[in-house]
């Protein structure tokens, strides 16, 4: 109430102005200076046999489902991306388009690219990925495959992607 | 789209241009690559018509581009070895080039000029090499143009001032659609940066596909074994090259790597097996190999 009267009072109307621009630059400052910091830590690796494309988008969306960045924040431009990393805003573009579709983020056209809600993206994400499960031990069984066979296959593939990830 | 069809040229009895095909689209940064003297800026100029073919057409977006064609009004072409009028200065040439490029904007210049640090006042023949270009690229963004061809224009240039033009191009390519054909040596440089690539040997293109394609073509893998690898029983994978450097093998090869790793697992004792991606530089130098390029021994 007493804010309230305190804004609507001439005399504090320049007071006013200043702070909500230096709120608003600060807040952006933050954004700016967080994502800057943070996208620096995308590293690209020439030597891996995936795709520009689709290492950016395993980081961003590994960014974005740890909470690294909030839902609704502000992701670099192509642009920024493009230039920071040195690559084509054409493959920066092809990944932004893909973690689109599968709403990691979204688009506001003239504005920019935003973080979707990470929770919510999860459960979509694991919850199209069951249906895919699904849809495979379907075709495993239909080409003869057990069920023994089946978790003995899974059973091997955790153990080895455990092994990769001691020996990173 | 810009697409180069069946282009030939001769200079008395020399084929500096054979049969050469080229596919940009609209937006994409196509970079031209090839060995020394083979065809590239040659090719630009034809695509500018300061020379006509002898054979073959060119189109951009279905129209084709003849001498007289108004779309190559809207073409800029930074040559390598770039003349500037006696005296001029920047500002005289922005002044010359806007009579040509209607779609000249000063704003951009300004700002360029700025962003680059460059005295438009200065005569541009007093320039270093590197400020010289940079002077035209300055004029060239400022033209605003659809197709852009950059004749070795990093080449040369200073780390800072690399990341400037790129960040200059990223922009025009990504606001106005421009494509972009750059030539260039340093593939380091146009690694990742280029989104389709020519590969360009004795007036031909050897290969011309997306970077990101050509990459997943040819790879390469490294490997250890117990016992001795014999690269015989592995033809059928078509490995290209295969060196060892201690007891670790790198092969360059274009099949099936699952495969590969498959048949190794099952006759050898495999102790290591990683694959690796190839840069442009080894695509380049494994392209040219096969035409017989740089084959020589010591």
């Amino acid at each position: 109430m007493c804010l309230f009267k305190f804004f609507l009072d001439k005399e504090c109307i320049t007071t006013y102005n200043t702070v909500i621009v230096l709120i608003v630059l600060i807040h952006n400052g933050t954004l700016r200076f967080t994502l800057k910091g943070g996208f620096v830590l995308i590293k690209i690796d020439n030597n891996s046999s995936k795709a520009i494309y689709e290492q950016i988008y395993d980081e961003m969306a590994k960014l974005i489902l740890s909470g690294a960045v909030k839902p609704d924040e502000q992701l670099p431009s192509v642009r920024e991306l493009a230039g920071l990393l040195k690559i084509s805003p054409n493959t920066i573009q092809k990944a932004y388009r893909f973690l689109e579709m599968d709403n990691y983020i979204y688009t506001i056209r003239g504005k920019g690219n935003f973080v979707g809600n990470a929770e919510k993206l999860r459960s979509i994400h694991i919850e199209m990925l069951k249906k895919e499960l699904f849809k495979l031990i379907e075709t495993l069984q239909r080409a003869g495959m057990s069920d023994d066979e089946m978790l003995k296959l899974i059973k091997e593939i955790l153990d080895k992607k455990n092994d990769q990830e001691d020996l990173c | 789209m810009l697409k180069i069809k069946d282009l030939s040229k001769k200079f008395r009895d020399f084929n500096v241009l054979d049969h050469v095909n080229l596919n940009a689209e609209i937006g994409q940064i196509y970079g031209l690559v090839g060995s020394n003297g083979c065809g590239k800026t040659t090719l630009m100029k034809h695509i500018m018509m300061i020379y006509k073919p002898d054979e073959g057409d060119i189109f951009y977006n279905d129209v084709p581009v003849v001498e007289d064609s108004e779309i190559i009004k809207e073409f800029y072409f930074v040559q390598d070895n770039i003349f500037f009028p006696y005296q001029f200065t920047l500002s005289s040439l922005f002044a010359y080039e806007k009579l040509m490029y209607k779609n000249m904007s000063d704003e951009k210049f300004n700002r360029l000029v700025n962003y680059f640090d460059i005295d438009k006042n200065k005569k541009l023949n007093k320039m270093s090499k590197g400020q010289r270009k940079q002077a035209a690229f300055v004029v060239a963004i400022s033209a605003q143009p659809k197709v852009l061809l950059l004749d070795e224009i990093v080449d040369g240039l200073d780390a800072v001032i690399k990341r400037k033009f790129w960040d200059v191009l990223f922009q025009e390519v990504m606001d106005n659609e421009m494509t972009v054909v750059i030539s260039s040596h340093d593939l380091k440089e146009l690694d990742n940066i280029c989104d389709r690539v020519g590969i360009m040997h004795q007036g031909k293109i050897l290969k011309e596909d997306d970077l990101e394609k050509m990459k997943d073509e040819i790879k390469r893998v490294q490997f250890a074994v117990d016992g001795e690898y014999e690269i015989s029983d592995f033809k059928e994978f078509n490995v290209i090259k295969s060196v060892k450097i201690g007891s670790v093998n790198f092969c360059t090869l274009t099949g099936n790597i699952d495969e590969f790793r498959k048949k190794l697992e099952k006759e050898y004792k495999v102790l290591l097996f990683d694959r690796l991606s190839m840069s442009l530089e080894e695509i380049f130098i494994t392209e040219l190999g096969g035409a017989g390029y740089g084959t020589e021994k010591e």
